[in-house]
């Protein structure tokens, strides 16, 4: 993410040019995502999230004060809106129905099985630790990326890393040995 | 041996066309529509035209408003002094008092 290219795309999207908006939401509706998925933890929920949290971000850009700092601007305001949303306790409601039932239905069970592991798995760490993890070896940000992001120091989000990928690998261990028993 | 974690499963993009569809209902979403736009745009260009006119128009009052208005002169030209230039009224008035 090149911070000096941004600046005249948000400033763009703020005059409502359409290719603007749209190459802002091509470029940080999946971050978008991630960071959702990091509170909710339902994958639906966090489609949700993103889109509204994106949308309402384009019609407010305005309020954007440093438009080469969209990425931290918007995953603020991304995070906040989640936040809310899980005080609201619509998503516990959700999850305990079983939201899974809302996404596209695929063939493939192992992938199935694998999704829902690391969904479980990534409860076990802390939504930092989620909002890391996701970022990085997902969405393949870089530590200046993340810590401009998330306001930790690129030092910090090295060591968050290295904890939440720890603490995945033992819940994965133990899930898959639950499955295996 | 690369230390990252293999969360691919939990990638949205998987499914391309429903991200897709995600990704224009988003673009939809974040853009009003194009008819209010353009109306919203042109009023905003007006607002400023309307801005200027009206402080030229301003500018343009303003000695007219700050000087007081002038008495009319008696020029040579009122009629009155007219008459009396083209006439003895004014030697015979003045001899009569004489009498």
């Amino acid at each position: 993410m090149n911070e000096g290219d941004l600046a005249p795309l948000v400033l763009a999207a703020r005059r409502g040019e359409r290719a603007a908006v749209e190459a802002l939401v091509r470029r940080f509706l999946r971050p978008a995502y991630l960071v959702a998925l990091s509170v909710v933890r339902v994958p639906v929920e966090a489609e949700d999230l993103a889109q509204e949290s994106m949308a309402m971000a384009m019609q407010h850009l305005e309020t954007c004060r440093e438009p080469s700092k969209f990425a931290g601007w918007l995953m603020t305001n991304v995070r906040n809106r989640a936040l809310n949303r899980v005080e609201a306790q619509r998503v516990r409601q959700r999850y305990a129905e079983g939201a899974s039932a809302d996404e596209a239905p695929t063939s493939d069970a192992d992938l199935v099985v694998l999704r829902a592991h690391l969904l479980a798995a990534l409860g076990a760490l802390s939504e930092q630790q989620r909002e890391v993890v996701l970022l990085h070896d997902l969405e393949s940000w870089t530590h200046p990326e993340i810590a401009a992001a998330t306001g930790l120091s690129e030092v910090n989000s090295r060591q968050v890393l290295s904890v939440a990928r720890r603490l995945l690998r033992a819940k994965l261990a133990e899930l898959e040995a639950e499955t295996v028993s | 041996m690369s230390d990252e974690f293999d969360l691919s499963p939990l990638d949205p993009k998987r499914d391309a066309r429903r991200w897709e569809a995600l990704v224009q209902r988003t673009v939809a979403r974040a853009l009003p529509p194009s008819m209010e736009r353009s109306v919203t745009f042109a009023l905003a260009r007006m607002k400023w035209g309307v801005l200027a006119f009206s402080a030229c128009a301003a500018l343009a009052w303003l000695p007219h408003l700050l000087t007081a208005p002038a008495k009319p002169a008696v020029t040579a030209a009122s009629p009155a002094v007219l008459l009396l230039e083209g006439s003895d009224v004014v030697s015979l008035l003045e001899s009569s008092d004489d009498r």
